[in-house]
C-alpha cells in the first residue's frame, strides 16, 4: 500500500536492501521491486519519466483501496546542509509555475521545505528552497489516483551553495540515501500504518460482494444495497451476514425490503 | 489550543502586522508561501477527514463578499440580517455540523484584512438607515475558538460599540473569553453559546471544551454584564432525547440568570443535501448519518413527523425554564427579540 518512486537505481539500492524488496516478476518497462507492503519503481530522470512511472504503477493495479505515494531521492538545496533530509511542503514546477501543497497531516518530524522541480540541473540556489527534477511530475500524476495527503516527497540534500552540483556520483547518491534511512524508515512505516488505518475506514463492505453473488441486483438496487449496508455497519453491532439468512429470500427486492425493515426498527442511542 | 500542521501565508500579506504577530506565535511551524489561499484550500484531491487531524492555518486576504445577507429564517434578528466570515472552518469537530461537508479542505482560512470587513459593515449599517440590523459572525466557524491568534473579538467588539443600532452575534462553543472580559460589555453584542445534552456532546462534539468550562465562562460573562444567548441547535433525535434535553435546560437555567438571557433558540438538524452526502462519505461509520432522513427543497433533515415531535417536546420542556418572550425557533419562524 506504499508506492515509492525513485529516479536512479543507485537511489533505490539502499531501499531495496533495507526493505528486502524483490524484483517484480514479468516483463516491465521499468525496474520494479516489491514486498507485501511496498512497491518501488525506478522511473529514470525528469518529471515526465516520474509521471510515467506513477502512471505505470497505477495501471499495474493493486488490491483496491488507498495507496500512499512517496517520491524519494537526492536534491539540491539553498540552505540545508549536505546529507540533510526534508519533506516538501510546496512543490513547484519551474516550467509551468504550477504548485502543489502536500498537506503535512502526519506527525513526521523531518524538516520541511519548498521544492522546485527544474527541467535542467541548476547551479543557482535560493535560500530555503530545494531543487529536483522529478517531484512535480510525480505529484501531478499521483494526484489522479490519491488525495494530496497521501502524496509526499522526501529528498536528501546532495548539493548546496557550499558544495554545488558536480558530475552525478552514483556511489555518493547511494550513500546519501543510506545515511538517511534513520529518517526514511519512520516515514515509510508511518505512511504504511496510516494507510492501514485509513483502509479500515474506507474499504467497502465485503458483505456487498457476498450478497450480490447470490442475487441479481440491478444497478439501482445495488446502490440501494450499498447504502443499506453502510447504515447497517454504522448502526448494528452484529455483521449483517450473521443477522440474516442469506438463502431465504426469493429475490434481491425482498432482501432489500427485509434489511430496510430491520433498520427502521433501530433507534439511535448515545 | 489547536496545533497547526503548517502556516500558509498569501505572499502579499506576509509583512502585515496581524500576520507578523501570528508568525511569531507559530514560530517553529513550517511556513509556506502561496499566491492565493485557493491554491491550498480548493484543490479537488483532498481528504477532509485526514486533514482534520492536523489542519494548517492559512492567512489570507478577502477581496469581496465581506458581508452577506443571511439565509431566510436565520437567527433572531430583524429584516436586516447579515453574516460575515473572518474564518473558514472550525477547530472543533462536531459531527453534525454542515462545515464537515462544506469544504474540501479542513485547513483554517483566516482573513486578516479586518479593516476591509469593518468598512463594509459600516457601509451596510448606514444603508439600513435608522432600522436596526443584525450581524452574525459564527456562520462559517466558531467566533471565539481561534481568538488567541485572530484577535477577532478584540477588534470587532469596539467596531460594533461604535454602531449601537447594529447587533453582533458571536456564536461559540469556546470557553476562551479573555478578550471579552478585557472589554466593556455592550447591549448590542450577544454571546450565543451552543449546548447539547452531555451524551450527545460526548458522542458527536469532539474537541469541544467541557460543559463545565463553558457554563463557567457563560456565568463569568453574565456577571460582567454581557448578554448571553443560548442555542440548542441542532436538536439530535435519539432514545430518551426529551429527557436529556430537559435535563440540559434545567442544568443551564440553574446555572445562569435566566432573566438576563438575550434569547434562546432551538433548531432542527438540516443541511444542504450535497453537504450531507459529503459528510456521509467522510464518516461512513457514523451512526448519526445512518438514521432516516428526508430531502426537501435540497435540504436533508429528519422526517417531518420526527422533527415536529422533537420541537413539540423540547419547546414544552424549554417553556418550563425560560420565558416565552425570549424564545425563537431557528429555521422555522422568526421573532424579533431586540
Amino acid at each position: 500500500m506504499l508506492h515509492l518512486l525513485v529516479a536512479f537505481m543507485h537511489e533505490a539500492r539502499p531501499l531495496i536492501d533495507h526493505y528486502r524488496l524483490a524484483k517484480a516478476a514479468g516483463a516491465h518497462p521499468y525496474p520494479i521491486y516489491a514486498n507485501d507492503q511496498i512497491k518501488l519503481i525506478v522511473s529514470g530522470i525528469g518529471k515526465t519519466a516520474a509521471a510515467a512511472g506513477v502512471g505505470y504503477l497505477q495501471a499495474l493495479g493493486h488490491p483496491s483501496g488507498t495507496i500512499a505515494w512517496l517520491n524519494l531521492g537526492i536534491a539540491g538545496h539553498g540552505t540545508l546542509g549536505i546529507g540533510q533530509g526534508f519533506l516538501a511542503h510546496r512543490v513547484e514546477d519551474q516550467a509551468t509555475g504550477r504548485c502543489a501543497y502536500p498537506p503535512l497531516v502526519f506527525p513526521f518530524s523531518a524538516k520541511t521545505s519548498d521544492l522546485l522541480t527544474v527541467d535542467q540541473p541548476l547551479n543557482r540556489y535560493e535560500a530555503n528552497c530545494g531543487y529536483d527534477m522529478e517531484a512535480s511530475g510525480f505529484v501531478q500524476s499521483a494526484l489522479r489516483g490519491a488525495t494530496a495527503e497521501w502524496v509526499q516527497c522526501y529528498k536528501v540534500v546532495s548539493d548546496n551553495p557550499s558544495a554545488p552540483l558536480g558530475k552525478f556520483d552514483k556511489a555518493r547518491a547511494m550513500t546519501l540515501i543510506e545515511n538517511r534511512l534513520d529518517e526514511i524508515d519512520p516515514l515509510v512505516s508511518m505512511l504504511i500504518e496510516e494507510v492501514l488505518q485509513w483502509r479500515a475506514v474506507d474499504d467497502s463492505d465485503s458483505a456487498l460482494d457476498e450478497i450480490t453473488k447470490r442475487y441479481h441486483f440491478s444497478e439501482t438496487r445495488r446502490v440501494q444495497l450499498r447504502r443499506l449496508l453502510r447504515r447497517w455497519k454504522a448502526l448494528e453491532a452484529t455483521p449483517i451476514l450473521s443477522s440474516i439468512d442469506l438463502d431465504s429470500y426469493p429475490n434481491a427486492a425482498s432482501l432489500l425490503d427485509d434489511v430496510r425493515q430491520r433498520l427502521s426498527l433501530h433507534r439511535l442511542a448515545f | 489550543m489547536p496545533s497547526f500542521s503548517a502556516l500558509y501565508i498569501e505572499s502579499p500579506c506576509r509583512d502585515l502586522p496581524r500576520v507578523q504577530k501570528i508568525r511569531q506565535q507559530c514560530a517553529g511551524l513550517p511556513e509556506v508561501a502561496c499566491a492565493r489561499y485557493g491554491e491550498v484550500f480548493n484543490p479537488v484531491a483532498q481528504n477532509f477527514r485526514l486533514q482534520k487531524k492536523r489542519p494548517g492555518l492559512i492567512l489570507a486576504q478577502k477581496h469581496q463578499g465581506f458581508v452577506l445577507p443571511t439565509p431566510p429564517d436565520f437567527g433572531f434578528g430583524n429584516v436586516h440580517s447579515y453574516y460575515f466570515s473572518h474564518l473558514l472552518n472550525c477547530p472543533y469537530d462536531c459531527r453534525y455540523c454542515f462545515l464537515q461537508g462544506m469544504y474540501r479542505s479542513a485547513h483554517y482560512v483566516l482573513f486578516i484584512n479586518y479593516e476591509d470587513f469593518e468598512h463594509e459593515i459600516g457601509k451596510t449599517i448606514r444603508a439600513c438607515g435608522d432600522a436596526p440590523s443584525t450581524f452574525y459572525a459564527g456562520y462559517d466557524s466558531d467566533s471565539l475558538a481561534l481568538e488567541s491568534y485572530s484577535g477577532f473579538a478584540e477588534y470587532f467588539i469596539p467596531v460594533f460599540q461604535r454602531h449601537p443600532q447594529a447587533c453582533l452575534e458571536l456564536r461559540t462553543k469556546s470557553a476562551q473569553i479573555q478578550s471579552l472580559l478585557k472589554q466593556e460589555a455592550s447591549d448590542n453584542i450577544v454571546i450565543a453559546m451552543s449546548f447539547s445534552p452531555d451524551n450527545v456532546g460526548h458522542a458527536l462534539e469532539h474537541r469541544v471544551p467541557s460543559f463545565a468550562k463553558r457554563i463557567a465562562a457563560a456565568q463569568k460573562l453574565q456577571a460582567r454584564g454581557w448578554r448571553i444567548a443560548l442555542r440548542f441547535e441542532p436538536l439530535i433525535y435519539h432514545v430518551d432525547y426529551a429527557k436529556h434535553y430537559e435535563a440540559l435546560f434545567k442544568k443551564i437555567s440553574d446555572a445562569l440568570d435566566v432573566a438576563r438571557l438575550h434569547s434562546v433558540s432551538l433548531g432542527a438538524f438540516r443541511m444542504p443535501q450535497s453537504y450531507f452526502k459529503n459528510i456521509v462519505k467522510r464518516y461512513p461509520e457514523e451512526a448519526l448519518f445512518a438514521d432516516e432522513y428526508t430531502v426537501e427543497n435540497g435540504l436533508t433533515a429528519y422526517p417531518k413527523k420526527i422533527e415536529d415531535e422533537m420541537f413539540s417536546n423540547c419547546e414544552a420542556a424549554l417553556r418550563r425554564y425560560i420565558p416565552e418572550a425570549i424564545y425563537y425557533r431557528c429555521g422555522k419562524e422568526r421573532e424579533a427579540c431586540l
